[in-house]
């Protein structure tokens, strides 16, 4: 179980290593920016402050984020999962 | 000797693998350029009964069209040659049907000669085919077919009540592009051919107009809602007497209006298929598919406002400026600036702020228009993000000029809200004067559900807007 910390929401939540991140937040009551669910929106796109969390790999060609916003830290929270506790610029 | 046996069946002549991807080919290039061309005369048209017919026939032409195109590759028709080597025929008559003078030639030329024609030679392949070995193409023409006849139908209907008057030069037109299809041999190309008629050798090519007109019953204005444009206080302190009716009321009236000048978001993506004529196929699938979308959304404002029973042509600001402020940029850059739009309105979001606020207002119609917006949105910014990319580069540089050019094109939409900001098509507060009379007179009282969202439209929408 990872923590999840919203910087600029003030909120914390958990997610399990394999949970899709928006998901975890709506399973705490948090409901994000959102509208796809599918990485093709760029609605969620988010920056990570600290901590890993990489898109699911089964759809990673798939997702409308470039590979410079990757590499600037920048992640699709509906298409991520965690792999560490983080914060996120939200 | 050989020797063979009888055989089991007959078959008719033309319906080999190969003359049936040959035909199908032509079929394909024939709905390919009649989605490009009604999505020009989409832009070209102000009426707006038979736009929004244009807009939906266009999508069924791009829908037939890639129906055509995929069966055509399933008939071991090269991929590289589908889209390349379109019949010259073909596309020397499409060039012809848009080049019609006006919008009753133009429907004429389509709903009289060419669709009435596509449906013919759809007929006779389909009299043709072997419904077991060519089942695939038998399904999807069946389809087309009745698609087509549908078409003709609305649209004869439609045209009659709109513009009953029918010029002599109609039927000239009509005519003549009758008589230049016969000359090609046909939509299949199985019919003779003889020399093309060159009638209207003088007329010049089709293009796509950079600038819009509304529809006549509308009184010309270029807003339609005040963030649009931020001098025009008087019209901001209109809009927020309905907004002190109550966020509800304002968010039912606000969406309406918004949906219903959404038609410059469908205007874009139609001009920008036009011009660009090269570009993958799914370019042309996608863009169809977001002017549809778009068209769909006017409409939804457009059924919202009759449902009040609301005269729209006097109540309602039925803006162009979006369209014609960016008309002289190239097609990447006002795509660019409609996906910036998209884009920033999706990640505020603002889209489930307002469905929420629809929801408490109890109004089912307006909150199902919202969600099915909200949908389509999220398509086209798929959309817009990957063709963006494909005209300006997956790279730096390319993310640099979409840059670049949003930036450009924000910058002269915000200098033509300037430069035009005196004009009496840029004043709102006659409208929302008008507006709020009739609201005030039909609000009603329901229980308060504790409905807790802050929504601002004017400040929330120039944040997305960053101050235009």
């Amino acid at each position: 179980m990872y923590r999840i910390r919203l910087v600029k929401l003030g909120k914390e939540f958990d997610a399990e290593p394999d949970e899709v991140i928006l998901d975890a937040a709506e399973r705490n009551g948090i409901i994000l920016t959102h509208s796809c669910r599918s990485g093709t929106c760029r609605a969620c796109i988010t920056h990570v402050i600290s901590g890993c969390i990489e898109h699911d790999p089964d759809y990673v060609d798939d997702l409308s984020i470039d590979r410079g916003e990757i590499a600037a830290g920048y992640r699709l929270l509906c298409s991520a999962l965690a792999c560490s506790d983080e914060e996120l610029e939200r | 000797m050989p020797k063979v046996i009888r055989a089991s069946r007959t078959t008719e002549q033309h319906t080999r693998v190969n003359d049936a991807s040959a035909v199908l080919k032509r079929f394909y290039v024939a709905e390919r350029q009649l989605m490009r061309i009604t999505g020009g005369w989409f832009v070209k048209t102000s009426q707006w009964d038979l736009k929004f017919q244009l807009a939906v026939d266009q999508w069924q032409a791009v829908e037939h069209a890639d129906a055509l195109r995929t069966r055509v590759l399933e008939l071991r028709y090269p991929r590289r040659d589908v889209d390349k080597k379109y019949d010259a025929d073909v596309m020397a008559f499409m060039a012809e049907v848009a080049k019609a003078a006006n919008v009753r030639e133009f429907i004429a030329g389509v709903y009289e000669v060419l669709l009435p024609a596509l449906v013919e030679a759809y007929q006779d392949y389909l009299q043709r085919a072997d419904a077991l070995d060519d089942s695939p193409t038998v399904y999807r023409l069946g389809h087309i077919v009745g698609d087509e006849q549908r078409q003709i139908g609305m649209m004869h209907g439609l045209i009659n009540r709109v513009m009953p008057d029918r010029a002599a030069s109609v039927d000239v037109w009509c005519d003549y592009l009758r008589r230049y299809l016969d000359s090609v041999g046909g939509l299949s190309g199985l019919g003779e051919k003889s020399d093309r008629p060159n009638d209207f050798a003088d007329r010049p090519e089709f293009q796509v107009p950079r600038q819009t007109v509304r529809d006549e019953r509308f009184k010309p204005m270029l807003f339609h809602l005040p963030h649009e444009n931020k001098y025009d206080k008087a019209g901001q302190q209109a809009w927020k007497r309905i907004e002190a009716l109550d966020k509800r009321v304002a968010m039912q009236v606000w969406s309406a209006i918004s949906h219903f000048n959404e038609i410059w978001a469908a205007e874009v993506p139609a001009s920008v298929m036009y011009e660009l004529t090269n570009e993958p196929w799914d370019f042309y699938l996608d863009l169809s598919r977001w002017m549809w979308d778009e068209a769909r959304h006017s409409m939804m404002g457009y059924r919202a406002i009759q449902g009040w029973g609301w005269d729209a042509p006097t109540l309602i600001p039925y803006g162009n400026a979006l369209y014609n402020a960016l008309g002289h940029m190239p097609a990447a850059q006002r795509l660019a600036l409609l996906y910036y739009f998209e884009e920033g309105l999706l990640r505020s979001g603002l889209k489930q702020t307002e469905i929420k606020i629809l929801e408490s207002a109890g109004d089912e119609g307006s909150t199902q228009d919202m969600d099915y917006d909200w949908a389509d949105e999220a398509i086209h910014v798929s959309f817009g993000f990957k063709w963006l990319r494909h005209l300006l580069g997956d790279d730096t540089a390319g993310q640099a000029e979409l840059k670049r050019l949003t930036d450009e094109a924000r910058a002269v939409l915000a200098e033509f809200v300037r430069l035009h900001q005196d004009d009496d098509a840029a004043k709102l507060a006659p409208f929302f004067d008008r507006l709020y009379d009739l609201i005030a007179a039909m609000t009603y009282e329901i229980p308060d559900d504790g409905l807790d969202i802050q929504w601002a439209p004017v400040v929330a929408d120039e944040e997305v807007l960053q101050e235009l």
